[in-house]
């Protein structure tokens, strides 16, 4: 048997001692005894407390301390051990190398055993199932270029390292990934506190992931758009009016198409040519969009990164999902709201937010960066730097494993020594007024 | 409370065991105590010369033969002395709460001093006045009234503040009356009452039952409550326990005298004492002429 919180028993064990104490040192009261010849007692005034120096009440005694340590134990929470694996492993996959590059699948393959989680992240965290977990990470979600979230991915791992309490006595998180500057954020640093133990840093190669990764990184204001196939109160058009007024409009030819409507033939040779054609219909149930699968509301919508991240909040509903690309824009949820597919020399955006008609939402700040994110030119590559060593070694830190008993469970599945426990107490809470009254009255 | 049944060791103990008079009684009928009337018994104690008006019967006639003078062959009586004992039942008796050993050790020695009267032929009754009024059996002679002044103790339990004192009003002033208390109640007005019925021709016994526990407090400290007056509340630990004995003999050595003083016979009985050593230590002729002063 071990106990997942041994603090209890300390904290028990003292209190029991206290009570021992005070059995043995603790002033108590006299007893009330009828006397007749009372009257011949001199008449001082009452004391009410005589010190008793030796062990008084023994059975109240050791029932109260049966009580305390009963309850000690079950809010040290006993679990009887079985067989458990000596280590159990999260391993977590930076979604990008690992679609990119079979180099970083298999390193994350290398580190997996039966029993163990695999996840692959990016900026949200995607269970792998099966035994070769890694052979078929998806690109479908892909964000960007620049790797995933370790805030989101030693998030993830944390969560569910909690599931290996049951088959493993101590969890390593293994993390796979370039491991970019822009994969650290400022909450990196104080979730990774959080784990006190080691964690595997496994750094694949940058130099092998392809160049085709096209991110927002640059909200062209000023590049030239051509917005068709919407009315001439269109919200976006009147959007990116306000864009084009802030920005100026570079002269020259238009770069990025906004279209409205249906795509044609023209629009296709356009983008193969180098244009930026962003698809972004005013009806979205009639687009071809597949339809998503519960039409609901979402709070907020996000694109761009860095400085040009633009972030709406509003109540969208949502009723189709972009097709499969590289996401460029993501709901509060996490899915995605716009992505990005490279045709030759250019490129398609989709966009599935709706954008009300009515309101003035389109002529915020928010929304304006939000379209002026969304209508830019496909980007160049992301260029983000590999993270130090220091932070690294900050990531990787020293030390032991965790063990799993020192791990929360997710659930609250109190064992059953612990109710067991509980509800003996509770017996023993009833008998001992029973028990101090019959001592009272002896 | 013991039951009639359980006094029979104590009777057998006491069986021939007499309990005679402090002084020459008056009494109606024939017993053995000596009476103060000169009779027609066997026993001669003296003649008298005879005088105008004299029984004719009781002339020595063969004195009178041989002498030719009259006199009369005088004799002392024997009469039976009526004993009525009143018990206190107040609550002060029923200590320790546990055994209620004072109440039972008053209960033996009635049921015995009983049997002991029982025994001289003598006319004897019970009185308890209680939470519940009076229990009382009449002073009666037949044999059977052992058992019934058993069944009758049976009925009381002690308890509340009764007083002996209104009790002692209803008993014939020319009994022997028997005080079986701690006099821990109105220990005062109950002796200016017998004083009243000494006085009026009654012999009075006071018998103060002391309970072990009350001579020899447990070194525990407590907080000792009077049973009869929840006020009264006082601290028995060692500092007051040294005052408390001195205290506690000095009154019963006050009580003592006091009721000596009065013309009554005075025995302490304590709760660990034989009974039929008390019963006995009761009706030894020490105590009948008056000459016992300690126990």
């Amino acid at each position: 048997m071990t106990f997942l919180a041994p603090w209890a028993l300390w904290a028990a064990g003292v209190v029991s001692a206290a009570v021992i104490a005070l059995h043995i040192l603790a002033s108590k009261n006299p007893r009330v005894t009828p006397l007749p010849t009372a009257r011949f007692i001199p008449d001082v005034p009452l004391r009410a407390t005589a010190r008793a120096m030796r062990l008084s009440d023994v059975l109240l005694m050791l029932l109260r301390v049966a009580v305390v340590m009963l309850v000690g134990v079950a809010f040290a929470r006993p679990e009887m051990t079985t067989g458990k694996r000596p280590v159990g492993r999260v391993v977590m996959v930076d979604r990008y190398p690992a679609e990119s590059d079979r180099a970083a699948a298999d390193s994350a393959q290398k580190y997996f055993r039966d029993g163990d989680l695999a996840f692959a992240y990016d900026s949200a965290v995607h269970r792998l199932p099966g035994k070769a977990p890694f052979a078929n990470v998806s690109a479908a979600s892909v964000e960007s270029g620049s790797g995933g979230s370790l805030s989101a991915a030693l998030a993830g791992a944390m969560r569910a390292a909690s599931t290996l309490r049951g088959s493993a006595d101590s969890v390593e998180i293994v993390i796979v990934s370039t491991f970019n500057t822009s994969e650290f954020d400022a909450a990196t640093s104080a979730i990774r506190a959080v784990w006190r133990g080691r964690i595997r840093v496994v750094r694949v190669s940058r130099d092998s992931l392809p160049n085709d990764a096209q991110v927002i990184t640059n909200v062209d204001a000023r590049a030239n758009r051509d917005v068709r196939g919407s009315p001439p109160d269109d919200p976006l058009r009147a959007s990116i009016a306000f864009v084009e007024n802030t920005g100026g409009r570079r002269a020259g030819t238009d770069s990025v198409r906004m279209e409205r409507g249906s795509l044609s033939g023209i629009d296709t040779s356009w983008t193969q040519h180098g244009g930026t054609l962003v698809r972004w219909p005013a009806a979205l149930d009639s687009s071809g969009f597949p339809a998503h699968a519960r039409a609901d509301t979402a709070g907020a919508v996000v694109a761009g990164s860095g400085s040009s991240r633009a972030v709406v909040v509003a109540p969208f509903v949502r009723v189709v999902d972009p097709p499969a690309g590289r996401v460029v824009a993501r709901w509060a949820d996490g899915s995605p709201a716009a992505t990005e597919r490279t045709v030759k020399e250019g490129c398609v955006r989709d966009v599935a937010i709706p954008l009300p008609r009515a309101g003035d939402l389109v002529l915020r700040e928010s929304a304006r960066r939000l379209v002026a994110a969304l209508s830019s030119p496909c980007g160049a590559r992301a260029i983000t730097a590999p993270a130090t060593d220091s932070a690294l070694d900050q990531l990787r830190d020293t030390g032991p494993l965790v063990a799993t008993r020192a791990l929360q469970a997710r659930t609250d599945s109190s064992s059953t020594f612990t109710t067991w426990m509980l509800v003996a107490a509770f017996v023993l809470l009833l008998v001992e007024p029973l028990l101090r009254r019959q001592r009272a009255a002896a | 409370m013991p039951l009639a049944g359980s006094y029979g060791a104590l009777l057998d103990a006491l069986r021939g065991v007499t309990w005679p008079a402090r002084r020459t009684i008056r009494g109606p009928a024939a017993g053995t105590h000596r009476s103060r009337q000169r009779g027609i018994s066997p026993e001669f104690t003296e003649y008298r010369p005879y005088r105008q008006g004299d029984d004719p019967r009781r002339l020595d006639w063969k004195l009178l033969a041989r002498t030719d003078r009259a006199f009369l062959r005088i004799t002392n009586d024997r009469a039976t002395f009526g004993t009525m004992l009143m018990l206190d039942a107040s609550a002060s008796m029923a200590f320790p709460v546990a055994t209620k050993g004072k109440w039972e050790q008053a209960c033996r020695v009635a049921i015995g001093l009983v049997a002991v009267a029982r025994g001289a032929g003598d006319p004897v009754g019970v009185i308890a006045p209680g939470e519940r009024g009076i229990a009382q059996l009449p002073a009666r002679t037949r044999r059977g009234v052992i058992g019934e002044a058993a069944r009758l103790l049976e009925t009381v339990t002690p308890g509340g503040r009764a007083s002996l004192v209104p009790a002692l009003a209803i008993v014939r002033p020319t009994q022997r009356i028997v005080l079986i208390s701690d006099f821990l109640g109105d220990d005062d007005a109950l002796l200016r009452a017998a004083r009243e019925r000494i006085t009026a021709g009654a012999d009075v016994l006071a018998i103060h039952i002391v309970a072990r526990e009350e001579l020899e407090p447990s070194s525990a400290s407590i907080i000792a409550v009077d049973p009869e007056h929840a006020e009264l509340k006082r601290s028995l630990v060692d500092e007051t326990r040294a005052g408390y004995r001195d205290a506690f003999a000095a009154w019963r050595s006050e009580l003592a005298r006091a009721w000596r003083g009065a013309g009554a016979a005075y025995v302490e009985v304590a709760t660990d004492e034989a009974s039929d050593h008390a019963v006995r230590r009761i009706a030894s002729p020490a105590i009948a002429s008056g000459q016992a002063r300690e126990a």
